[in-house]
């Protein structure tokens, strides 16, 4: 068997390599290819991102100024009436006050958790 | 001659090109691509029972590597790191045809070296290659991986995953046939 192995190794290290007939520009062609279109890829991705940012922008800037004043209105309103309900201690008037404070905040936590799901699902897409 | 800035690629050191490589020189890569195509596409052959799907599968295994050039740690460590995604991206293709545990059924012919060196006048070499084809193509690699390239069972069981006891089994089967066509030629 020591024979049998050394002949194989031999006739093993006997086999001859191929000449380059052409193989390594073919690869370098593909490589070549390959990093185009990686760069193309990393382009239409960077611009269907710009575009969407832009979208959701504009979307949130037209809903500012259709509902910007009301939010602010109303949220200006609710901090003045806990002001007056923490000032003037409790009463049934306060307890009404505190329950459309915490009205009030529902909506505001809501588009909070929105925003961040937002910029949580912009970076899942972006890494991925 | 390929130059590309100081780099003078077809006088640079291989560890230079792998370095430059890394760094996505698409040139440097294209030089060691040359430098190296001979053993990959040899090494395959050995493998493949043709010479079409080996250099296919070589094509394929060098734009493996390009694209993983950045786990590779040492530029010397790059023939044992190439030889792995060849004997992997040769497995993953055997898979693909179902085709990595068939046997050869037919009865084994001689086979005899064609060529006149004393060697094979005194019968003492074989046309590998011609016998390898007749191997099965889980015996060919294992026997290729194990002779042609000197890695032990243990190697060969972690490069391609294969249990311990079918890769004895594929390189003692394996061998035993090379030994009865080199008897028989």
């Amino acid at each position: 068997m020591t024979e049998l192995n050394a002949l194989l190794k031999r006739s093993f290290a006997e086999i001859e390599e191929p000449a380059d007939d052409g193989f390594a520009v073919k690869i370098s062609h593909a490589v070549a290819r390959r990093e185009a279109s990686a760069v193309l890829r990393n382009r239409v991705y960077a611009g269907a991102m710009l575009l969407a940012g832009l979208a959701v922008f504009y979307g949130a800037y037209a809903l500012a100024q259709a509902l910007g004043p009301q939010i602010l209105a109303m949220f200006g309103l609710e901090i003045a009436q806990a002001y007056g309900a923490i000032a003037s201690g409790p009463s049934a008037t306060g307890q009404g006050i505190l329950q459309s404070l915490g009205a009030g905040m529902t909506q505001l936590l809501l588009i909070t958790g929105a925003l961040a799901g937002g910029l949580a699902t912009f970076r899942a897409v972006r890494q991925g | 001659m390929a130059q590309r800035g100081n780099l003078n690629l077809s006088e640079a050191a291989e560890a230079t090109l792998i370095v430059a490589a890394q760094a996505r020189d698409q040139a440097a890569f294209g030089e060691l691509v040359r430098r190296r195509q001979g053993w990959a596409r040899a090494l395959l052959r050995k493998m493949c029972s043709n010479h079409a799907e080996a250099d296919d599968l070589a094509q394929e295994a060098f734009i493996k590597a390009w694209d993983k050039m950045a786990d590779l740690e040492t530029p010397a460590a790059f023939p044992g790191w190439f030889r792995r995604i060849a004997v992997t991206t040769f497995l993953m293709a055997k898979r693909r045809q179902k085709a990595v545990f068939e046997e050869i059924d037919e009865e084994l012919s001689p086979i005899a070296d064609d060529t006149s060196t004393p060697e094979a006048q005194a019968g003492a070499k074989i046309d590998l290659e011609k016998a390898l084809a007749r191997l099965s193509d889980a015996e060919r690699l294992c026997v290729t991986l194990n002779h042609g390239e000197g890695l032990s069972h243990g190697e060969i069981v972690e490069m391609t995953g294969l249990p311990l006891g079918t890769v004895k089994s594929h390189v003692l089967r394996g061998t035993e046939k090379l030994r009865r066509m080199l008897e028989a030629a």
